[in-house]
């Protein structure tokens, strides 16, 4: 199963397709999977709201429940996937800044949208090293990731970018 | 018996020691850790053998310790039941929330 990054994974909600189509693989015994970044950045997200709109922390309440019950399999960021991660954030210090061109980077991205960057790269590594595809909204910046990672390591297969499940009617 | 029949090269003597004795046979895969804690303790394998064990005996205190520690610390960030009153946010606001600084 491939791995969801955040842009994915942020369509995680009880009143979703998603859910039903993460609920169902689960029980399949083949749960999709968040690489460890994804879920901070869901934690993060909600909790920095939940302080002022209490439906926020109900919500992280019920994602805590999921990844608790094993409904979507998280990928820890191990010391093999910090260590490419690391190399490839040297080879693209800044986020593409569109189109698939990997020479066209933002100069000087804003701070929020770097740590966002350092993400994609810590969830490309993660997946890449577990042997699994990507699947994002967020093409060009993974799409620039796999581009780093062949030039690292040309003998080994490309990170495969897949664009986001399409939920079945249900 | 720890003691290796056949080999009586160490000849330091083992100091008496108050405590159970007891009779165990000695895994081989232990051995040559054994030998080389006994000739560095300048003592017998005997010793040598109750000295691994209180290595051991520590790392397992020292695990059970960090094990208690760990679950008391992942059931207060997992096992939490505080906040669940409220109602859900949209899926269109909660990812809006997540995604707001890839905007």
């Amino acid at each position: 199963m491939a791995v969801w990054d955040t842009s994915v994974a942020s369509g995680l909600h009880p009143d979703t397709p998603l859910y039903e189509l993460a609920s169902e693989a689960a029980l399949a015994q083949e749960p999709f999977r968040l690489a460890a970044p994804t879920v901070h950045e869901i934690a993060f997200g909600l909790q920095r709201r939940a302080e002022a709109d209490a439906r926020f922390a109900t919500l992280l309440r019920w994602f805590t429940d999921l990844l608790d019950a094993g409904v979507v399999e998280v990928l820890p960021l191990s010391w093999e996937a910090a260590l490419l991660a690391g190399r490839l954030r040297a080879s693209q210090p800044t986020p593409p800044t569109g189109g698939r061109a990997r020479a066209r980077r933002s100069r000087d991205p804003k701070p929020e949208r770097r740590v966002a960057w350092i993400a994609d790269i810590q969830i490309a590594a993660t997946a890449w090293l577990a042997g699994e595809d990507v699947c994002t909204a967020d093409r060009d910046h993974f799409e620039a990731l796999s581009d780093a990672l062949a030039d690292l390591f040309p003998g080994e297969d490309r990170l495969q970018v897949l664009p986001p499940p399409q939920p079945g009617p249900s | 018996m720890a003691t290796k029949p056949k080999d009586r090269s160490t000849s330091a003597q083992a100091p008496r020691r108050a405590g159970r004795r007891t009779t165990l046979r000695v895994p081989a895969a232990l051995e040559s850790e054994l030998s080389l804690t006994a000739r560095r303790l300048g003592a017998t394998e005997n010793e040598a053998l109750v000295y691994l064990a209180q290595v051991g005996a520590d790392a397992a205190k020292r695990r059970r310790a960090v094990e208690k520690v760990t679950a008391r610390r992942r059931r207060a960030l997992v096992g939490s039941r505080a906040a669940a009153a409220e109602g859900l946010p949209s899926p269109e606001e909660a990812r809006e929330a997540i995604l707001a600084e890839r905007r």
